[in-house]
């Protein structure tokens, strides 16, 4: 995290968009049935009502219901399942 | 429920316990070994699948994850291969079948025939047993062309004929050719005689010269109208005579009918044989003789192997039922007699009469002598008895001698 701060504030002054950051994690969720995260840290929780998915700024929370891990690799994780909420914690 | 995919290429179920098992999860994705169905079963456990060779690997994550790794379970297409690498009957055997099965359907195991009316299947299935199609025959080397040719040479009475092979079935479409249409020769000596017995009411000549006038009265075979029509300025021409004679005409017909009839009454024995038929031969599945005294129906079912529809083969399966009845007599009520004479005798009647005919009055008088009701139905009608019939050579001769002796007189 201490790491990130000054690239963040880089790029806020230069008024770069977040996509272009190293390492920065991308959340895609489509509709309430499927969340895809990108540049992911690896999984520090999974249940069926709660996947917890570690990123270089945070952890990021995926609530819901029948929720399932459908596809996993180095850099992709997509979740399938009922979607309630996506939150950073 | 796994892929196909994932059934031919083996999977192994691996079982994660620990404090954190979702860490071999993320070591998996590290070293990029696929898993599917992560499924947590309980808080500290986690079950999912992976390939076969990569199970192993997976084990070995126990110590850098700080879990318990178990492989419950290793299943799949190549685990069953192994298995039956021991057991050769378990895959000779289908293997056999299969290519048993490819062999067979090369050959023809059943025939069928379609789109004859007056021509039998049994003529046609003659004609293409010489053209080489029959059961057991070779289809591949078929030629539709020869087998058209040879096929319609042997029955005139077809005009085309269509082969199709479905597998082990042949598909014989036929059409059969129209007959010609008979032609009215206009030229054709012909005079029109009384096809019945009958008091003349009105005669209407087409073409001809008519013998008789209405009022008269002429018997079965009588010449109504003449084919030679006398000319005042040479000889007599010769006509295809046409024209209605409608006649007043009276019928007597007689029918007879028991007074009983036997019914048949199944007294609920059955006897039950089943026998194989492979090609042309039958294995008996029973040791006693067919002839089963006493009446009796017999019902046969066949049950032929195969798929409908794709193949068949020479192998059909028949169970034969013997039902076993009693003849019981029964008499019929007057009633019933009645009206079944009634019935048939108008049926002759209105056939005799003909379509155009007229029935201006009936009658039946019932009596019954010896077992059997006997009707008898007197009937007037009006009808056309006009009916053709060819001149002889001696009717022509006789009148141009007649018109020449004629000529000589004047």
């Amino acid at each position: 995290m201490s790491e990130a701060k000054p690239v963040w504030s880089v790029a806020e002054k230069l008024m770069l968009p977040a996509d272009v950051l190293p390492e920065a994690a991308r959340v895609t969720v489509s509709g309430t049935s499927e969340v895809y995260v990108e540049n992911h840290g690896g999984l520090s929780l999974l249940t069926p009502e709660c996947i917890e998915i570690r990123t270089r700024y945070g952890c990021c929370r995926v609530s819901g219901r029948d929720l399932c891990l459908a596809y996993m690799t180095r850099t992709k994780i997509v979740i399938r399942g009922f979607v309630i909420a996506v939150e950073f914690v | 429920m796994e892929r196909l995919s994932d059934r031919l290429r083996g999977y192994a179920v691996i079982k994660v316990t620990g404090a954190c098992p979702e860490s071999v999860l993320n070591i998996c994705a590290e070293k990029s070994l696929e898993f599917w169905r992560p499924e947590p079963t309980g808080e500290f456990t986690i079950v999912f699948r992976c390939r076969l060779d990569c199970a192993d690997e997976i084990a070995s994550f126990a110590k850098k994850s700080c879990c318990d790794i178990e492989i419950t379970e290793r299943r799949g297409a190549p685990l069953l291969t192994k298995r039956l690498r021991y057991r050769p009957v378990l895959w000779v055997l289908p293997l056999a079948l299969c290519i048993l099965l490819l062999l067979a359907s090369l050959f023809v195991w059943k025939i069928e025939i379609i789109g004859n009316e007056t021509v039998t299947d049994t003529e046609i299935l003659n004609a293409l047993e010489d053209s080489g199609i029959y059961i057991g025959s070779f289809w591949p080397s078929y030629s539709s062309d020869i087998i058209r040719s040879r096929v319609i040479m042997q029955i005139p009475e077809l005009k085309w004929v269509g082969v199709s092979v479905f597998g082990s079935r042949v598909r014989i479409q036929v059409r059969e050719a129209t007959e010609k249409p008979e032609l009215f020769d206009t030229d054709a000596p012909v005079k029109i005689v009384a096809s019945r017995a009958g008091i003349i009411e009105r005669l209407s000549v087409l073409r001809g010269y008519p013998i008789f006038v209405n009022g008269q009265t002429a018997v079965d075979g009588d010449k109504l109208i003449d084919g030679v029509v006398p000319s005042s300025f040479g000889q007599p021409r010769i006509v295809h005579a046409s024209g209605s004679v409608l006649a007043r005409t009276w019928y007597e017909i007689s029918a007879v009918m028991p007074l009983t009839y036997s019914e048949k009454i199944y007294s609920g024995r059955e006897y039950r044989q089943y026998f194989l038929v492979l090609g042309k031969h039958r294995i008996n599945f029973y040791r006693s003789s067919r002839i089963i005294s006493g009446d009796c129906d017999i019902i046969i079912e066949e049950h032929r192997a195969g798929i409908r529809g794709l193949f068949t083969l020479p192998v059909t399966f028949v169970r034969e039922r013997a039902l076993k009845y009693e003849i019981v007599e029964h008499s019929f009520t007057e009633n019933e007699i009645k009206e079944a004479l009634q019935r048939a005798l108008e049926g002759v009647l209105r056939h005799s009469v003909g379509k155009d005919g007229e029935i201006v009055e009936q009658h039946i008088a019932f009596s019954s002598a010896g077992g059997y009701a006997v009707a008898t139905l007197r009937a007037e009608c009006v009808q056309d008895i006009a009916e053709d019939e060819e001149l002889t050579q001696f009717e022509i001769d006789a009148a141009k001698a007649a018109d020449e002796e004629e000529t000589d007189t004047r």
